[in-house]
């Protein structure tokens, strides 16, 4: 061989090096044999370029053939939800500019109220979003806070205190800070009071209990049956309380996907039971179900749900849980 | 036969970039159990890992318009995938930053469930491999991860990691000079036979 081998780059590269080593090719190895004996100052480098190539033997472990199945499974469900999202004509909300104006026009319309219609408007001007089922809203608030509305859900505020909203349903929450003042931003549900002042949160008060998750910055949740009556949530934990059972049911560290997904289309669900799913469902598309299964109630399902095309949604339970979904009227009747 | 599956790379990537579904699936099929295996030694964590996987390929298909045209898709898929997961882990869990993530690398630890059997004595050098590669630092822990459980040549290698060519040599050279001691008895005994 007339090549110089001076570094391990020169092993590595070279064609019959790598065969020798890795194909075991017994023309190399006379040639290696040999040229191992002119340079036997080479050994240790010609060794420790044959372990870089033959390296470590290790044991391959892939997911199963099935498992890839449903994976790939559902990245179509989550493509055709996000398609069907962008063919929904796309609600645009005003720049702060024309929020300003509706503002002073509300602020008018107010004084108009107060001076001439004083006996019939005591209580100050409500403003009211809301979102049908299978609807999905972006606001910006006057503050310039932004508020993304879920499905099946109203936010409310009286226009002189656009800071302090009442929510039905469920919300994600991007609450621009006023340092000038300091002035908290305040969600009240049926449950709790959500105290907050410059971050972004969700919060879902269905299923008579409400549920917090904190993405960043701080909230302080009040008017709850704790010590104190409030509680300090960190960022990345999840909070459920219930009014009724007065008690917080759930208190954990939650990823933001599981929590927040619904904004991008998508419901995901982490090893939960087709009774919950259900929940969620008659919660966001407003239909009612008929349970009459019941094998499938241990069943439990990790994945995602469009929440904006029903027609998948159901598709994607039936073949999940395995379940018969039959239509009768207004009721979903579900059977084995 | 399905559709791509004789195609070249490059044509597989440009079906896809047109938004082609059977190249969606055909890619998915073929890389979707690798990056998992990936993700999931990176980040010990099997859930996160196909949450991270799902948004991964959502986001690929979203913006397939905007990559760019390759030759081999292997190791542009982990590259972009270990972008995404670094960007992923930052934004969902509250315990690492990104800077420290790409400074020190993320925490591999391998077990000896991890390494094949391929020798009488093997078990024995198995137990002596595995606490020797855990002594490793995490970066020089993922490159003998790329280099043998993924087969990723080192050019591949250096361009998933963002480093030199020499730098990866490098790394698996430190790596290997710490593992002579139990594999040179390997080389030395192959020598043997064939000399």
């Amino acid at each position: 061989m007339k090549k110089e081998f001076t570094n391990l780059k020169d092993f590595i590269k070279d064609v019959s090096f790598n065969r020798w080593i890795l194909e075991k090719s017994e023309k190399d190895s006379l040639i290696w044999e040999e040229w191992l004996t002119n340079h036997p100052e080479k050994k240790e480098l010609l060794e420790d370029a044959a372990n870089i190539l033959m390296g470590i033997q290790f044991k391959v472990s892939l997911p199963t053939p099935s498992k890839v199945e449903s994976e790939l499974e559902l990245l179509h469900l989550s493509i055709a939800a996000k398609e069907a999202a962008y063919k929904q004509p796309k609600q645009i909300f005003g720049s702060l500019r024309s929020n300003r104006i509706w503002a002073v026009a509300a602020a008018i319309a107010l004084i108009v109220a107060t001076t001439f219609m004083m006996p019939y408007f005591l209580q100050d001007t409500i403003i009211e979003h809301q979102t049908a089922f299978g609807e999905f809203k972006e606001l910006q608030l006057p503050d310039g806070s932004k508020v993304a509305l879920n499905a099946n859900s109203t936010l409310k505020y009286e226009a002189n205190t656009p800071r302090k909203v009442w929510l039905e349903g469920e919300a994600f929450f991007e609450v621009t800070k006023k340092t000038d003042t300091g002035e908290n931003f305040q969600v009240l549900t049926n449950d709790l009071t959500v105290k907050v002042l410059g971050t972004t949160f969700n919060v879902n008060s269905r299923n008579e209990q409400t549920k917090v998750f904190l993405e960043e910055g701080k909230v302080i949740l009040e008017g709850i049956a704790v010590a104190q009556n409030t509680l300090e949530m960190i960022p990345g934990e999840l909070v459920r309380y219930s009014k009724k059972d007065k008690k917080i049911i759930e208190k954990r560290e939650a990823k933001a996907l599981e929590n927040i997904s619904w904004r991008n289309g998508v419901i995901r669900f982490t090893e939960v039971p087709l009774s919950t799913v259900l929940k969620e469902i008659t919660a966001i598309y407003g239909i009612q179900f008929d349970n009459k299964s019941n094998n499938s109630t241990d069943k439990r399902f990790s994945g995602g749900i469009p929440n904006n095309n029903l027609t998948i949604a159901l598709e994607t339970l039936k073949e999940i849980y395995g379940i018969e979904i039959e239509q009768q009227d207004a009721v979903y009747i579900i059977k084995e | 036969m399905p559709k791509y599956e004789n195609h070249t790379d490059f044509y597989l990537w440009k079906g896809f970039k047109n938004g082609d579904k059977d190249a969606l699936n055909v890619i998915f099929r073929r890389y979707y159990p690798l990056l998992y295996s990936y993700g999931s030694k990176l980040t010990q964590d099997k859930i996160l890992t196909e949450d991270c996987l799902q948004d991964f390929f959502l986001y690929l298909y979203e913006h397939r318009h905007n990559l760019k045209d390759v030759d081999t898709i292997k190791p542009y898929l982990f590259k972009a995938f270990r972008n995404r997961l670094f960007k992923y882990l930052k934004a969902n869990t509250n315990l690492v930053s990104l800077e420290t993530i790409e400074k020190n690398g993320l925490p591999i630890e391998f077990s000896a469930e991890d390494l094949m059997i391929h020798q009488e004595n093997a078990q024995l050098q198995n137990a002596q491999i595995v606490p020797l590669l855990n002594q490793l630092t995490n970066k020089q822990k993922e490159l003998i991860y790329l280099k043998y459980y993924n087969n990723l040549s080192i050019t591949d290698i250096a361009e998933v990691v963002g480093i030199s060519y020499q730098g990866v040599l490098n790394g698996l050279s430190k790596t290997m000079k710490k593992l002579r001691k139990v594999l040179a008895f390997a080389l030395v005994s192959m020598l043997f036979i064939l000399f």
